[in-house]
């Protein structure tokens, strides 16, 4: 039994995991004082789709959607109003920086505080205007910002280019995670973060199937994203989009929001072993996110893909 | 009241010199009690954000004081912050003691166990330690107009309450500290700010540039955030247009060094409120004790006109003498006693009388106002005020400078958590929470303070039968007293 360094409930288990040769990384992280429990959800099936093309040759589907990418074209100019329609995000920024700032210090054993994920390469997939990648690049870790809305690339770019600190930890890259494997990117990341992004995109296998080819044998996935239940179609979408209006209507796709155990498939069916999943909870009233116990509605969830034989050998 | 007024306006108007005084600095602060002052910004400079190359900077602390030292070494001393660039800047000389002099400054503080602690955090301490300081075990506080009196201790004496220091020594000891810290921490001493050029968070929330100071000698030096520790007149605060509430009171201290009749433990700080102001004496060392005596103001011109044996006399009588008394409230007094005793036989002790003054210091006297400022708000995009910038209180109290340590603490812990999330340091969103914590510290000591000045500054016998029952109460409830020497301690 162990204290869960997030909420603080007494867990004794988090997630299984069937190679022991993996080493244990126990998430250390800022915990709240919050007491509620972590449930283990049943798992579902999920197929992954594949196309035919008239040829009748199977060709891989982009996993991105071109109406996705014309949404958030439109968001521009709003992404750094940190009092704006993106105010979630920045927000949200409290959980998933240190979250994934303390996951690699704890990974790559970084005792300093100053500056604690330098010589770390890190891709932000879905980047939008840079909201989490300026603060991973202040960390001092090289991160590449990848979207696949131009306008947003160009937002970004604009944002960070008067600060000098940045010019040579960041940059932002127009594409997906597709491109980027197809012009033979391999093993490269330290860490791979798909935060608010896998529930806009069609194909969820071939996403994360690139998104794991990324990533170094050892490396770090984080996705934060939204399960889909009735509550995440209540509250996520009609409350959010509609009522309280905290998120901007039609940015949401119930259909598309993906639940655990379909994330969690994917991943093993990679290489990579989920080893971490919380759930989050959003206050609009406050403009404040919360570890919570529940994923019904957000959650985050981090992974590592399987170092290959020859580096364990080398441990 | 209004003839009080009109001595404070005499008070400020006057300022040419006497023999046998000294006098610093004074400023002329335009009267009105309760209205907000509205001091108009200075013109901004004329060069535009191209015109002038630019040294950057992640944090410019403007102004050395004792508050503005502290804040730079404890930011240089976080770990966090390696490697973030961060500069001090002062208009006048270093100021450094080669050697503790003979003679004690007439200018000092009283240290909360709070501020000792910060202090040694930020390694300034060993330093102060090693020059000059002087612990005390007890703090008796009564009044003039009654026999009530009340007395602060820890633990029967085994432990002290504060420490008397010099403000000389305890700006040499972070000025030493300071020079340790090259490297971490840049200082610019003898550089006088012209202006100061704050970026407004445009309305589509696009982050603007940086915050600018721009100095005497034409550099601009661009920073993330702006910390100004200027002082009660903070040009940084007026440049921000940030309203502040202040007013003078119809009183101005007077501090000297005295000597003392003969040699004693002196371990012990002593304040009567006279019906005019408290006078206070706080130990230096066992000859020697120092001053604070907040009188009107034309009480305190006479006071360092006065010849060395007259002021002695006027400050032995000031703790010594009967006052007149009400026969009312001495009775009311005497019941009450003999009540808490009855009640509590240990839990009431016999009032002491301070040791008596044979001379006063060559050259130790001077005066400054008083008053109290307080800035609506602390904190505006990429700035942020500590100190005197932002709360002014009556000294007698002692919390000052401790309220200014405080913001010290307070906001390196705030700019620290930014930086370790990656969050931009000056944004706004963040400063706030320093400007929230502060607040709800300051204000209700600032409102303490006012009340009690408002409340020992009267003579009516309804008042002093009031403040009196009161005060003997609060000394015969041992776990109140705690609560309020907790609430002073921080």
């Amino acid at each position: 039994m162990h204290a869960c360094k997030l909420c603080g409930r007494m867990v004794s288990v988090v997630l299984r995991s069937n190679r022991a040769s993996l080493p244990r990384f126990n998430v250390v992280l800022n915990s709240t004082s919050r007491k509620t429990s972590v449930r283990y959800y049943n798992s579902t099936a999920y197929t992954s789709s594949e196309s035919m093309t008239e040829s009748g040759t199977k060709q891989k589907k982009t996993s991105i959607n071109p109406e996705e990418v014309k949404k958030f074209n439109a968001l521009a100019s709003k992404w750094w109003d940190t009092k704006g329609e993106l105010k979630g995000l920045h927000s949200m920024n409290r959980l998933r920086v240190p979250l994934i700032r303390d996951t690699l210090m704890r990974q790559h054993r970084v005792s300093r505080k100053s500056r604690p994920l330098e010589g770390l390469r890190i891709l932000d997939v879905g980047c939008g205007g840079g909201i989490l990648s300026v603060p991973l690049a202040k960390l001092g870790a090289q991160v590449t910002g990848l979207d696949a809305s131009e306008e947003a690339v160009k937002a970004a770019t604009a944002h960070m280019a008067h600060d000098p600190s940045l010019k040579d930890t960041l940059t932002f890259t127009h594409g997906t995670v597709e491109d980027l494997v197809a012009s033979e990117v391999r093993d490269y990341y330290d860490a791979l973060v798909a935060s608010e992004v896998i529930e806009h995109v069609d194909a969820l296998d071939d996403f994360v199937g690139s998104s794991c080819d990324l990533v170094k044998p050892g490396g770090s996935l984080f996705f934060t994203t939204i399960n889909r239940t009735n509550q995440s179609y209540y509250l996520a979408v009609i409350a959010a989009e509609y009522i309280v209006g905290v998120v901007p209507r039609g940015t949401h796709n119930w259909n598309k929001f993906v639940s655990p155990e379909e994330l969690k498939d994917e991943l093993r069916a990679n290489n990579c072993h989920p080893r971490l999943i919380h759930g989050m909870f959003y206050n609009p009233f406050l403009n404040h996110w919360n570890w919570t116990g529940s994923t019904e509605m957000n959650y985050a969830l981090h992974a590592i893909k399987d170092a290959s034989e020859a580096d364990l050998k080398k441990d | 009241m209004s003839a009080l007024f009109c001595t404070a306006r005499a008070l400020m108007r006057s300022t040419h010199l006497r023999p046998g005084t000294r006098r610093l600095a004074i400023r002329t602060l335009s009267s009105g009690v309760g209205e907000p002052q509205q001091t108009s910004a200075p013109p901004p400079p004329e060069e535009t954000w191209e015109d002038v190359p630019q040294d950057f900077y992640d944090i410019i602390v403007s102004g050395g004081g004792m508050v503005g030292a502290a804040m730079a070494l404890a930011l240089g001393s976080d770990p966090v912050l390696l490697g973030r660039k961060i500069l001090m800047l002062d208009g006048g000389p270093r100021r450094v003691l080669t050697q503790v002099p003979d003679s004690f400054s007439s200018r000092v503080c009283s240290l909360t166990p709070g501020t000792v602690q910060l202090l040694q955090d930020i390694g300034a301490w060993d330093h102060i330690n090693k020059m000059r300081v002087r612990p005390y075990k007890r703090m008796q506080v009564w009044d003039a107009c009654s026999d009530a009196m009340i007395t602060f201790d820890r633990d029967d004496l085994n432990e002290d309450i504060a420490h008397i220091v010099e403000n000389d020594i305890i700006l040499s000891g972070l000025m030493q500290q300071l020079d340790g810290m090259q490297g971490l921490v840049d200082v610019m001493f003898d550089t006088k700010v012209k202006g100061y050029k704050l970026p407004s968070k445009a309305a589509d929330g696009e982050e603007s540039p940086w915050a600018r100071v721009i100095l005497e000698d034409g550099r601009a030096l661009d920073t993330r955030l702006l910390i100004g520790a200027d002082g009660p007149k903070s040009l940084l605060r007026q440049t921000a247009n940030i309203r502040q509430m202040s007013w003078s009171y119809s009183q101005a201290g007077v501090v000297a060094t005295l000597k003392l009749s003969e040699p004693t433990v002196n371990n012990v700080a002593w304040q009567r409120f006279l019906p005019t102001g408290p006078i206070a004496m706080l130990p230096l060392s066992e000859t020697h004790s120092n001053l604070v005596w907040s009188t009107n103001a034309e009480d305190a011109e006479m006071l360092l006109q006065m010849q060395a044996e007259e002021f002695v006399e006027a400050v032995n009588s000031a703790f010594w003498q009967d006052y007149k008394r009400e026969a009312a409230v001495d009775s009311a007094v005497q019941t009450v006693q003999s009540i808490l005793s009855t009640i509590s036989p240990g839990g009431t002790s016999a009032r002491q009388l301070p040791p008596s003054v044979s001379d006063v210091d060559e050259d130790s006297r001077a005066m400054f106002p008083l008053g109290l400022g307080h800035a609506t708000q602390y904190v505006k995009h990429r700035m942020a005020i500590i100190g005197d910038a932002a709360h002014r209180v009556h000294p007698m109290a002692g919390q000052g400078v401790n309220l200014g340590f405080g913001d010290v603490s307070c906001l390196r812990q705030v700019v620290s958590d930014a930086e370790a999330s990656g969050e931009d340091i000056g944004s706004v969103d963040r400063l706030l929470e320093y400007e929230t914590k502060r607040q709800q510290a300051v204000i209700p000591m600032m409102a303490a303070i006012e009340g009690l000045h408002r409340l020992y500054s009267s003579d009516n016998p309804a008042l002093v039968l009031l403040r009196s029952v009161g005060l003997q109460f609060t000394n015969a409830i041992k776990p109140l007293k705690n609560e309020i020497m907790g609430f002073a301690s921080k």
